[in-house]
């Protein structure tokens, strides 16, 4: 065992299992989260596959039939739940502490010997068709695709598929097909463990070790960054019938991983502009000018070999979704030319390292955290040393990242919404 | 009682439950309540007031919740003029931070690092009395709310959730959403609104909640220090009289949307105010109804392919509310099928009961969850609000001790009480895209 933060103790189990635990703050119960590495393989029927696994999970396992598992889970209140994120399969249980170690036996039988019944996968299927119906209704997921589309190559592991595309793909998807990919994972996906809460730290190891200890996986193979054309300038507008906002998204692409000296400033160049309600666009577009519930900006998609893409989000009514351009347009153009105060740079800087102290005061979100940090490949000495390169950025950093990566005349531009005519 | 000792000379003790001690002010009648929790240096500051959109009606529904926005437009101490306004003081120490309006109270809450308490206590004792709204931040203000209602109507399963509140209540004000009627919203005046904040923000009407890294002492003298020289309402405070009237029939309600292919079923029954001796049977029924894989309406409606997601909401209200079950159905799967498995599950429990092992599974259910709300600050402040608006913070204090005390026996009997067919309001979504 070594220590790397005060709280966190960190376990190597095998070559492609590692576990983190940090102890305190939830009397009485446990949270464990985790992933699975699922390779930079970005095509829709890959995501399909990733879907229907996550669905299909605690349908039951080569050693129990569903109703032993839903009766399992539900004598004890726990809680087994599976999403995904990126090249990941995301894992979380709630448990009681002193059910902790069968809970971790029964998620390592849902991942090591998954039996994806043929009783339940047509009946899977229908329902994430069915949500798929859904998120082609909903404006913010269409805007989101259709920029991602615009500012990333379809190989592009942060270009995300849009709902007919996973439809088409779900269509063709049979269980042979999962069977056959949930394999390939069990046999090179690296597993991460975070748990948080009322466990002694070597209880918590001796029970992810029974687990999971003849997990097969390897570690990471991280995405290698590659030249790319960059952002495609563009205004698309998706038509919705029936829907009284419009989401809109503005982007461009960064070229850079969080590994690049400029993340820092950008972080912090984001924070001014975009980041709460005392930010730039949220006090002139929705405060001055009453256009808007909603804006922010983010920087969106990087990781530390992956690049990502600055963007801002925001929502108008059809009437007003002119006017809402022309306001953001003015904002941006206005921290282009102008650059931003020392005091906002300063400011900005104590947000961010006073809101990070505040995020990590909750258990879970402390252990999604984590978990983010070693997605992005660093040690997690970055969850402390994060507040000193916040602290190293200045003014003339910030100046030289917004002349360098914002440039409001190329970027993307996607809408979703129901418009009262198409405007291209 | 350790809650007791060293109270600062105006501030009476009421009572400790849960780890949670209740305080006065004795000058105003502030309520306060604090809990020590030394986890992490951070602090929750919380004011409750009691007043929702229960206590709006016809031309000034959404009122609360217009105020609520316009209470951050600045107040007398904090505001553009002198540079010191709240969101941007408070988010430059990296404070979390916001407001929200339901129906039966509005809260304003930060989340600060320890050191900076006092500059939440002095907002919020600033804003309660002192709040600075014009006629012109009203003008720029309503299209923002408008365009928080125009995104809810984005929604097929809000718009569904209005239509079924709407039609359930005639008479009691639960009838109109919170963010209000669009008309409403587009022509409120101002008067209006700074009446119903003279009307209700004073401390007699009024929750400050203190919980964090600080000691009992300290958050009283500090509570004392910035609210004891707020005077109380100088008229009591209006008091909703309002009963909804017994309803003699099932009501049903249907929304149409063309081209668009989300399909939903609402399934409503009227049941008691949280305070009532019910409210605890109903919860633990919820979960036996959808909590987790196994329970019954999973188990009759997705495992089956019938329905995508189904879920019950059994908020206890201050007064009389509703128990609604939504089912977002399946591709081909009809709207009268979904009902139906929905009644005939509420029917099968009104007449034979849960099992004994479902009814345990419910209250483990409960206890865990209820363990996971010590998961940071924030939503512990978040529960002991509503347990604040229903009219007795201790719900949430007591919650798993009342929990403990449900029966199988009980929980037949409420269902056979409430869940009837003439008390009942359903409604569809029917995205025609889909079906035809």
């Amino acid at each position: 065992m070594k220590s790397i933060h005060p709280k966190i103790q960190h376990f190597r189990i095998n070559k492609g299992v590692r576990f983190f635990f940090s102890e305190g703050g939830l009397p009485a119960v446990v949270y464990l989260t985790g992933s699975v590495d699922l390779g930079s393989e970005v095509s829709a029927k890959h995501r399909t596959l990733v879907g229907l696994a996550s669905m299909l999970f605690d349908e039951g396992t080569k050693k129990r039939s569903k109703k032993d598992i839903q009766e399992f889970l539900d004598d004890r209140g726990a809680k087994i739940s599976f999403s995904h994120e990126g090249r990941h399969l995301i894992f979380g249980v709630q448990c009681l502490k002193k059910h902790f170690g069968e809970v971790v036996g029964l998620l390592s039988e849902m991942l090591n010997e998954p039996l994806f019944p043929s009783s339940q996968f047509e009946t899977t299927k229908k329902r994430l068709a069915t949500m798929l119906l859904q998120e082609k209704e909903d404006t913010r997921n269409l805007a989101s695709v259709a920029i991602s589309k615009m500012i990333y190559s379809k190989e592009h592991p942060n270009a995300l598929s849009h709902p007919d595309e996973l439809q088409v793909a779900l269509k063709k998807t049979t269980r042979k097909d999962l069977v056959s990919f949930w394999e390939g994972v069990r046999t090179t996906g690296e597993l991460l463990l975070v748990a948080v809460g009322d466990l002694n730290a070597n209880v918590g190891k001796s029970a992810i070790s029974k687990a999971f200890s003849s997990w097969q996986g390897l570690p990471v193979k991280p995405y290698t960054l590659k030249a790319e054309a960059s952002t495609r300038e563009d205004y698309k507008e998706i038509h919705v019938p029936h829907k009284t906002s419009v989401d809109i998204f503005l982007g461009a692409r960064l070229g850079i991983a969080k590994s690049h000296a400029d993340y820092y400033p950008l972080t912090v160049l984001m924070a001014v502009l975009g980041s709460d309600f005392s930010a730039r666009l949220f006090q002139e577009v929705r405060e001055k000018r009453g256009l808007t519930y909603g804006i922010y900006s983010y920087l969106a998609g990087l990781s530390d070999r992956l690049d990502g893409h600055w963007f801002v989000w925001a929502t108008f009514a059809p009437n007003l979704l002119e006017k809402g351009e022309e306001a953001i347009a003015e904002v941006l153009k206005d921290v282009v030319e102008k650059g931003l105060t020392p005091k906002e740079v300063r400011d900005a800087k104590q947000k961010l390292t006073g809101r990070y102290l505040i995020d990590l005061a909750v258990p879970t979100r402390f252990a999604a955290v984590l978990l983010t940090t070693l997605h992005d490949g660093y040690e997690l000495s970055q969850i402390s040393n994060w507040k000193e390169k916040i602290g190293k950025v200045t003014k003339g950093g910030v100046d030289r990242v917004i002349k360098k990566y914002i440039h409001p005349d190329r970027l993307a531009v996607a809408a979703a919404g129901t418009f009262p005519a198409l405007k291209k | 009682m350790k809650a007791k000792k060293a109270l600062p000379v105006g501030v009476k003790y009421v009572q400790t439950k849960g780890g949670i001690s209740e305080y006065r002010l004795e000058t105003n009648g502030l309520r306060i309540l604090h809990r020590q929790e030394s986890v992490a240096p951070v602090i929750m500051v919380m004011i409750t007031f009691h007043v929702g959109s229960r206590n709006e009606a016809a031309g000034y529904t959404g009122a609360t919740h217009i105020l609520e926005h316009l209470l951050f437009k600045g107040s007398k101490k904090f505001n553009k003029k002198n540079g010191k306004t709240a969101d941007r003081l408070l988010s430059t120490i990296g404070a979390k931070l916001n407001a929200t309006t339901w129906m039966d109270r509005t809260n304003y809450w930060e989340v600060v690092p320890k050191e900076h308490v006092e500059l939440a206590l002095a907002i919020e004792a600033d804003r309660l009395r002192g709040a600075l709204f014009t006629g012109n931040d009203l003008k720029s203000e309503m299209t923002v709310v408008r365009n928080e209602y125009e995104r809810g109507k984005n929604d097929p399963m809000q718009v569904l959730d209005e239509e079924i509140w709407a039609t359930a209540y005639h008479a009691h004000p639960y009838h109109h959403p919170t963010i209000g009627w669009k008309s409403d919203i587009e022509n409120v005046p101002v008067e209006r609104l700074r009446h119903f904040y003279d009307t209700f923000y004073w401390p007699n009407n009024a929750t400050l909640t203190i919980l964090g890294d600080i000691s009992s002492a300290k958050a009283l003298q500090l509570a004392k220090k910035y609210f004891d020289e707020i005077p109380k309402a100088p008229e009591p405070i209006p008091v909703v009289y309002t009963v909804e009237p017994p309803q003699e029939g099932p009501r049903y309600v249907e929304v149409r949307r063309e081209g668009q292919t989300t399909n939903l079923v609402a399934v409503a029954h009227k049941v008691p105010e949280g305070r009532n001796a019910d409210t605890h049977a109903l919860q633990v029924l919820s979960k036996i109804l959808s909590g987790g894989k196994g329970s019954r309406l999973h188990k009759a409606l997705v495992d089956r392919g019938l329905a995508a997601d189904v879920m019950v909401f059994d908020f206890a209200f201050h007064d009389p509310g509703l128990f609604i079950t939504y089912a977002y159905l399946t591709h081909g799967t009809k709207h009268e099928t979904v009902q139906r498995i929905i009644e005939d599950t509420y029917r099968d429990l009104a007449v034979k009961g849960p099992s004994n092992r479902e009814v345990e599974r419910a209250k483990q259910q409960l206890l865990v969850e209820l363990a996971f709300l010590r998961d940071g600050i924030y939503k512990e402040g978040s529960v002991l609000n509503e347990a604040i608006a229903l009219g007795d913070w201790t719900f949430f204090a007591t919650f798993l001790d009342k929990i403990q005390d449900v029966t199988r026996g009980k929980i037949q009997k409420v269902t056979a009480k409430y869940f009837t067919k003439s008390a009942e309001t359903s409604g569809h979504f029917i995205g025609t895209g889909a079906q035809s």
